[in-house]
Formats: structure tokens, sequence, C-alpha cells
């Protein structure tokens, strides 16, 4: 019974305005991300321009890049209320009377993960497609100071298409553990807004703590694109950016499973 | 045997006040139980306790020969439908989807039985406007249709003619004859005596939070 609830949620998932929303938003940023790395027409040089640095520019590298602070309202709006939207309206006391509470929360995080990682290496194959065709190709990719990417430098000069897989799946398991969130804090309040629009907020206020903290090279927003062109203390290893989102997702989803079950026991309602 | 629905010496307390005291109750199979009392009184509480929704403080809940515990929510041993509240749905999507979204969890229905059940109710299943324009009247007839789509062995109804017309207190009054006709235990609690009398075998009025017998 969790396969069809599972595919109950997708259905629910992927038949609502806030898909398309959020796929122009992502399509938008990558264009914003093109055209301020170089405007289009005057990408010439295959070494500085080619579209493995475009892609990586406008991923979060670049500076004028303005993906890394909009891509948490992106991933919220895409996959961040379901749970809270059940709550809410009361529709999850209907879904009560027909399967367990443990596959219905089951159900909830990973089906909006499963939406967040399908939705963003989809969008995103397709805008390096884009930049495929707007950007030169190039021979042979060097090491640039300064223009191409530090993070895991060895595999992207090796492998480059294996390189924007790599960059892309940190901004898949990014997007899981926001959505993940959501879900936690959906499990604390039946306030839309709060779930929507919180980790947004809550990412800038780190981002802040982080670098007084003077440990700028984990600040939250840092490390959606800003890490690939280095730290400016220290870079990460390639393995430690995935590891470091795949345990907030952990983190995450068992607060959240382990809320909302203690919720549930405790009794729903008045 | 075990019957569908029993209460044995059940207490319930909401906060600190208390709702329901040593309450004692049985539901046979094709039985209609009929529970009337003043607002507040706990009625849709003994509604809750079945769905487990809420758990006694003291006594036993038993639905379908298993006690209800902390936990059992969704993995009751029968199927239940429930007109608990207010009608509640996603209010972006029309009913059909609503109804159609709930039925594919179990996979138990086709997406014909769930229109053929809307059908039932009055209710047009092409019509593709949002729950949310929908009058009171037709978010009760598509809370019902919820019910019994799935032909479930219990069905619990929380003033359940509660913005009907007169059409739609006459299909209710049809759908009540045919669940009763398969078997269903049903309870159902209202404020209005005159109309739980229409539908029910025996009613037992919620008074100083114990249950009196009335017929």
């Amino acid at each position: 019974m969790l396969g069809s609830l599972l595919k109950v949620e997708l259905r629910r998932f992927l038949n609502r305005w806030q898909l398309w929303v959020a796929m122009c938003l992502l399509v938008a940023c990558f264009i914003q991300g093109y055209v301020a790395f170089r405007p289009f027409g005057l990408a010439i040089d295959q070494y500085h321009d080619n579209y493995f640095v475009a892609f990586s520019y406008a991923q979060g590298m670049g500076a004028e890049a303005i993906l890394a602070s909009v891509y948490p309202l992106i991933i919220s709006l895409l996959a961040g209320d379901s749970l809270v939207r059940d709550k809410r309206s009361g529709f999850d006391r209907y879904i009560f009377t027909r399967v367990s509470y443990r596959k219905y929360i089951l159900a909830k995080l990973l089906s909006s993960a499963i939406v967040v990682a399908l939705f963003v290496y989809l969008v995103e194959f397709i805008m390096f497609i884009f930049a495929m065709a707007v950007f030169p190709a190039t021979e042979k990719v060097l090491a640039i100071q300064g223009i191409t990417p530090v993070y895991a430098e060895q595999i992207f000069l090796s492998y480059p298409y294996l390189y924007i897989f790599l960059i892309t799946s940190n901004a898949v398991l990014y997007g899981i553990a926001l959505a993940t969130l959501c879900n936690f804090l959906a499990t604390l309040t039946k306030n839309i807004y709060v779930v929507l629009v919180a980790p947004w907020i809550l990412l800038f206020v780190m981002q802040l703590v982080f670098y007084n903290m003077e440990l700028s090279d984990y600040a939250p927003l840092d490390l959606l694109g800003l890490y690939l062109s280095g730290g400016l203390i220290y870079q990460q290893s390639t393995l430690e950016i995935p590891i470091i989102f795949l345990t907030v997702i952990a983190f995450f989803f068992l607060a959240t499973y382990l809320i909302f079950t203690w919720n549930i026991k405790r009794g729903i309602g008045k | 045997m075990k019957q569908p629905i029993e209460f044995h010496q059940v207490s319930k307390k909401l906060g600190r006040r208390s709702i329901l005291e040593h309450i004692n109750l049985s539901v046979h199979a094709g039985e209609v139980v009929g529970i009337v009392g003043t607002n507040g009184s706990g009625k849709t509480t003994l509604l809750r306790l079945v769905t487990g929704l809420v758990y006694p403080d003291h006594g036993e809940v038993f639905v379908g020969g298993n006690k209800i515990s902390p936990g059992l929510l969704g993995v009751l041993p029968t199927s239940v439908g429930a007109v608990i509240e207010s009608p509640s749905f996603l209010p972006q999507y029309s009913g059909l989807k609503n109804l159609s979204l709930l039925a594919d969890i179990r996979g138990k229905i086709s997406l014909d039985t769930v229109k053929s059940t809307m059908k039932k109710l009055d209710l047009d299943p092409s019509n593709k406007k949002a729950v949310q324009t929908y009058s009171l009247g037709m978010r009760q007839r598509l809370a019902i249709a919820q019910a019994i789509m799935e032909n479930p062995d219990i069905l619990l109804f929380d003033e359940p003619t509660n913005g009907l017309d007169e059409h739609g207190v006459h299909i209710f009054s049809t759908i009540m004859q045919e669940q009763v006709q398969r078997g269903s235990a049903i309870m159902i609690v209202s404020h209005h005596k005159d109309e739980i009398t229409r539908y029910c075998d025996r009613v037992f009025g919620l008074e100083e939070r114990t249950l009196k017998q009335k017929f």
C-alpha cells in the first residue's frame, strides 16, 4: 500500500500549477546566470567560455548568479507544502481511515524527495543542453584560475560531463534537504506560509551566522553554488558536500517521522 | 463473538474537562445506533474514538475485535467510512479528484465506482469546479460519498444531514437503508433527535457524560 500511496502523492505533486512556476523560476535563474557569465553572442573562447564553465557559473559558482538565493523558494514551492495542506484542510483524516499513519508520513517524505530529484535533474539537464547550444564547445577542458571550478577539479578536468552530473546531484541533495525541512516544519505548524518561507529566511539568517563565526565555507547558501569556486579558507573535498547534505536529510527525515508519529500517538486534534 | 464496535467502560478527558465517563456500548453488524446530545456533550469524541483519532483515558474501545490503542490509526482491522466534523477536502481540486485520490490509496474500487457513488449523492462527476466553490450541502454529500464509496464495514456519521436540502436528506435515507442491508454497523450522532429517530434501531442520549438509552 505504500507503493499506491506514493503514486497518489506523486500524482498530486505533478498535477499542480506550482510545478510550472518552479520550472519557470529555475529556468529563469539559469538564463540569468548564463547572461551574467557572458552575454549571448560574446562567448567565443573555448577555454574561458565553454558550456561546462557556463553551467557551473549559473549553478552558483559565479558571484552574479542568483540561483543560490532563489533555489530554496523554488524547492519549497515545488515540494514543501503537501503535508501542511493535508493538515490544514483536514484531508488527512480521510486518509487515516484508509492507510496507516506511518506509511502516510513515509510516503510524504519519499514522494517530496523523488519529485525534487526528478525535477532538478530534468530541468538542469535541459539547461545544460541549452548551454551547449549557446556556448562554445571545447577540445580540452583547462584549469584557469578564477574562471574554472576548483571543487573536484580533477573530475572537472578529466571527466567534465561527469562533473556536471556531480554538481547537479549536489543540487538535488540540497533540494531534498530543503523539502524535508519543509515537511519537518509542517509537523509543528499548520501555517502554509511559515512552512514555505521559513526555510528560505532561515538559510539567509544561518548564512550571516556562519560568516560571523568564520565558517563561511559551510554557510548554507554558499553550499549551493559558491563552493564550486573554492572556499575562502578551506576547500571541501568531493564527497564532503554530498555527505553534509545526506546528513541533513537524514536528520530532518528522522525528526519529521518521530514528531509526526508522536503527535499521532498523543491523539489528533482536540 | 466480537461486535464491530464495542465500548467497555470508556472515559475520556479533553484537557482537564471530563467528556465521557463509563461508556458502555456495542453496535452490531446491520444495526444503526444513534447518539443525541447537546453541543459539546462529547458525541463527536465517541466517533473519533472509533477511528483512532483519539484514545480513551480509561476503558477500551474495540473495532473489528481489535483494541484501539495509540498507533493503531489507519491500521484498523476492518474498513471504516467516516464523516466526522466538517467536510474536509483539498479545496483546489474537484470533487471527483478528491475522491479518486482517496480511492487510489487502497485501489479497491475503480474510477467508475467513484463516479457512480457521486451520482448516487446527486453530484456531477464531470464538474471540474474546485471543492472550495462548493456549497455546504455539496461538500456534505461529497463527504458522505467518500465514506460509503468503498463499502466499509463500519460507518460513522457526525451530523450527516447538516447542510442537506430535502432531496439530500431523502438520498441519505436511501443510502442508510442500502448500507444496513449490506450489514454495515452504523453510528450516527446528532443534536437533532427527530433526525436520529428516523434512521436508528437504538438511540442513546449523551447526558452528563454518560449514555442513557432513549429507545
